[in-house]
């Protein structure tokens, strides 16, 4: 236990590799939190098997959210046999596959105390921390269940252990080697207070290829979490539209060209519209866009589209 | 008789009322992507999917040398964003090349010092 680099407990992957090699300084560690969070106690273990922490690490965090799955089953997903480990991206990939949206929390100095906030609300955290040295790192995944300000301590379900405590100096020290890289997995109706749009968003835009019902319910949570974005109600439209929602739809990308026009949104609207019989109101979309923006190849299309549509679809009393 | 002839009635009309109701709703459109509408709103501008495809396939083909089943990559990568993929990509093709070129320039460097210092040299007399 007190030399990690001969036992077991860490796994090699690759990070962002832009911090490897040849920084000079260390990265700054976080501050330490002000307030404790109680040790999660549902939050499962399972203990890794040589270096599949990734694994190991994924299957706790997923337990806790109630996606009860066996390590074993994570390792075609996201374990690389050249490399020993598991990839960052990857294990956010797996997680999406289990019907979860994994939040990154805030990195930076803050970081520690938004952990602590994330306990506090009752969801272990997915670190990764280097055990290792600056030039021989050791990168290793595991779940961060409780934080204690008295003895400044963290408790961890990490490799073997199932209740690693480990100081705060030491832990900020190795989580920020990763730049305090940390997630939580959430349902995809509740967004927690520490997710960011664009984080959110990238699950929405993977489940709209893999998952169109969970992508649905993820982007319309978006539209109410960050009601003043046009992301969130971009995506709502494509969700409702495929549900056949057509005037849910429009209304969805009415409200995102009024926040701020975008090409997509005119786009998708015109041709919703137009096949609809609704051609003023499509050329009125398209109009909207900004005039720099007339040229883009996604506008041509659209406006030929709606023209050819004209042929085939009858005008009508505009119901949008 | 009446009776028969009223049932056939309902039914001749429920089904041109099915026939009709299948007909009426137009064929689903194609619309952009929403992974295209969200990059375009949170990050860039719309742009074209090709590098997303490239980068897709240059991820593929890095997975496949580090020993990842074949069968299993298309299914991992497609739980990545376009986005994701992308900086993915770029990581490859920026690490060997960034920490190579840094430590030969870091090697030359050293080896000149050592000269200078020794006074087999002088190119930094200018300094």
């Amino acid at each position: 236990m007190r030399f990690p680099l001969l036992n077991l407990r860490w796994c090699a992957l690759l990070l962002a590799l832009t911090t490897a090699g040849c920084a000079t300084r260390g990265p700054v560690p976080p501050v330490a939190p002000a307030q404790s969070a109680a040790e999660i106690s549902r939050t499962p273990f399972f203990p890794q098997d040589a270096y599949q922490c990734g694994p190991a690490a994924l299957a706790t965090l997923l337990g806790a959210s109630g996606v009860e799955v066996a390590p074993e089953a994570l390792v075609s997903e996201v374990y690389i046999p050249a490399r020993k480990g598991s990839l960052q991206a990857e294990m956010l990939g797996a997680a999406r596959k289990r019907g979860r949206v994994p939040v990154q929390l805030p990195t930076g100095p803050g970081a520690f105390e938004a952990l602590a906030e994330a306990l506090r609300a009752d969801q272990p955290v997915l670190v990764m921390q280097n055990i290792g040295l600056k030039m021989l790192p050791a990168w290793h995944y595991a779940v961060v269940v409780g934080v204690d300000t008295s003895s400044q301590n963290v408790t961890l379900r990490s490799g073997t252990e199932p209740r690693l405590r480990t100081p705060f100096k030491a832990f900020a020290k190795s989580w920020a080697a990763s730049d305090t890289w940390g997630v939580t997995l959430h349902p995809p109706d509740a967004p927690p207070p520490w997710a960011a749009l664009e984080d959110w968003m990238q699950t929405v835009a993977v489940w709209s290829r893999t998952a169109p019902a969970a992508a649905a319910v993820a982007a319309e949570a978006a539209t109410r979490r960050w009601p003043d974005h046009p992301a969130p109600w971009l995506a709502a439209g494509n969700a409702r539209y495929a549900d056949e929602d057509v005037a849910g739809a429009v209304q969805a990308f009415r409200h995102a060209q009024a926040l701020r026009p975008s090409v997509g949104g005119a786009h998708n609207l015109a041709i919703i519209l137009a096949s609809n019989g609704c051609f003023d109101a499509a050329d009125d979309a398209l109009q909207a866009v900004d005039a720099a923006q007339a040229r883009h190849p996604a506008m041509l299309s659209a406006r030929d589209r709606v023209r050819s549509l004209s042929t085939q679809v009858a005008a009508r009393d505009c119901p949008f | 008789m009446q009776a028969k002839y009223l049932i056939r009635r309902v039914l001749l009309g429920l089904s041109l009322a099915g026939v009709m109701v299948v007909s009426v709703p137009a064929q689903a459109e194609t619309l952009l992507s929403t992974e295209a509408l969200v990059a375009e709103t949170t990050q860039q501008d719309l742009r074209a999917d090709i590098s997303a495809k490239l980068a897709r396939e240059d991820v593929a083909q890095q997975l496949t040398a580090w020993g990842v089943d074949a069968a299993t990559i298309d299914m991992r990568l497609a739980q990545l964003s376009e986005q994701e993929l992308q900086a993915f990509a770029a990581e490859l093709d920026q690490a060997p090349a960034g920490a190579g070129a840094l430590a030969v320039v870091g090697v030359v460097f050293v080896v000149l010092l050592v000269l200078e210092l020794v006074g087999v040299i002088n190119v930094f007399n200018a300094i």
